[in-house]
C-alpha cells in the first residue's frame, strides 16, 4: 500500500541525508515471506537505522541487476535481490517492518508463539538485508543470487560465529572487560572450528 | 565503477556491520554480566567481515559447482560440514524458516 511504503521511506529519509525516496524504499529485498525478516521487531529496528545507510549505499552502487528468480530451485523460489523488489507486497513488507519496530516488535501475522520463536526474536541479529548487501559485494560472478532461506541461514551462521567468539573470549578473561587480546587468543581456533 | 566509490561503499557496509555486531555484543554482555571494549567490537567486526568474505566466495563456488547461479540452503549447509554442532544449528534454522513459510502461506496475505 503506497501510504505505508512512504511511511517506511520517510522514516529512513528522516534519519539521514535526503535521497530519492522511492528508490530507497524499492530497494528492499524481495522477501515475499509472510513473516518477513524485516517485521521482526529487533531486526526491524536494526535495519531501520542500519539500512537507512543501506538505502543510500544501494543507490550509490546503482547495480541494475533486476532479475526474476532462476527457476533452478523449485523448493525456494524466493531469491533475495539487492535492487529490484518492485513488487508492491515487498514494499508493504518493508513499511510494516518499520511500523513493527514502533509497535514494540510484535509479529504481525500472529504466528504461533513457540518459546523458541520468542527466543529467536529476542536475539539481536544482523539485518538480513545488510547481510545480503555484503554478500553481493563479495560475490565474484555477476549473476550470483541467494535465496531468502539461504540468506536467513547465513544470518544464523554469523550469529553463531559472533556469540561463539564472545563466549570463547569470555572464557579467556574471567572478569573485567573483554579486550582485543582475548579475541586474538581465540581467533585461530574459532576460525578453524567454524 | 570508480575505485574510491567502491571503498566508500565498503566502509559504509562495515560501519553498518559494526553497528549490528555492537548490538549483539551488548546483548551478550548483559546476559553474561561482562563488558567489551570498543576495540574488541571493532576487532570482532573485522573478523566477521573477513569471515563473510570467505563465506560468500565459498557459497558462490558451491552453487557454481552444483551448476546453479543461485545460492541455496544446501550450499549454506555445506559451509557447516566440518562442525557437527554448527551443522545442526544451521539445519534447525533452515527447517524453522521452512516451517514458518508454510504456516504463512496457509494463512494467506492480509
Amino acid at each position: 500500500m503506497p501510504p505505508r511504503a512512504s511511511a517506511g521511506g520517510s522514516a529512513a529519509r528522516g534519519r539521514g541525508r535526503p535521497t530519492a525516496a522511492a528508490a530507497a524504499t524499492n530497494t528492499s529485498t524481495t522477501t515475499g515471506s509472510k513473516r518477513g525478516a524485516a517485521s521482526r521487531g529487533k531486526a526491524g529496528a536494526a535495519s531501520a537505522s542500519g539500512s537507512a545507510r543501506g538505502g543510500r549505499k544501494r543507490q550509490q552502487q546503482q547495480q541494475q541487476a533486476l532479475e526474476e528468480d532462476d527457476d533452478d530451485d523449485d523448493d525456494m523460489p524466493d531469491v533475495v535481490d539487492v535492487d529490484a523488489g518492485l513488487d508492491g507486497d515487498d514494499v508493504e513488507q518493508e513499511g510494516r517492518g518499520v511500523g513493527g519496530r514502533g509497535g514494540g516488535g510484535g509479529e504481525n501475522e500472529g504466528d504461533e508463539d513457540d518459546e523458541e520463536e520468542e527466543e529467536e526474536r529476542d536475539r539481536e541479529r544482523i539485518p538480513p538485508e545488510l547481510l545480503t548487501r555484503i554478500l553481493y559485494e563479495f560475490f565474484e560472478r555477476e549473476g550470483t543470487r541467494i535465496t531468502r532461506d539461504a540468506n536467513a541461514a547465513v544470518v544464523r551462521y554469523v550469529d553463531v560465529f559472533v556469540r561463539e567468539a564472545i563466549a570463547r573470549a569470555a572464557v579467556e578473561r574471567s572478569r573485567g572487560f573483554l579486550e582485543v587480546e582475548d579475541l586474538e587468543k581465540v581467533a585461530p581456533q574459532l576460525l578453524m572450528d567454524l | 565503477m570508480a575505485e574510491p566509490q567502491d571503498e566508500e561503499v565498503r566502509e559504509r557496509l562495515k560501519a553498518a556491520l559494526w553497528f549490528s555486531i555492537g548490538k549483539m555484543v551488548d546483548q551478550e554482555s548483559l546476559q553474561r554480566n561482562r563488558n567489551a571494549t570498543p576495540q574488541f567490537i571493532g576487532a570482532l567486526t573485522d573478523m566477521v567481515w573477513h569471515q563473510i568474505e570467505n563465506i560468500a566466495t565459498d557459497l558462490e563456488s558451491f552453487s557454481q559447482h552444483a551448476g546453479r547461479t543461485t545460492v541455496t540452503t544446501d550450499d549454506v549447509l555445506l559451509l557447516a560440514r566440518h562442525n557437527q554442532d554448527l551443522y545442526s544449528v544451521i539445519k534447525d534454522a533452515i527447517d524453522k524458516e521452512k516451517a514458518g513459510k508454510t504456516k504463512g502461506k496457509g494463512k494467506g496475505r492480509g
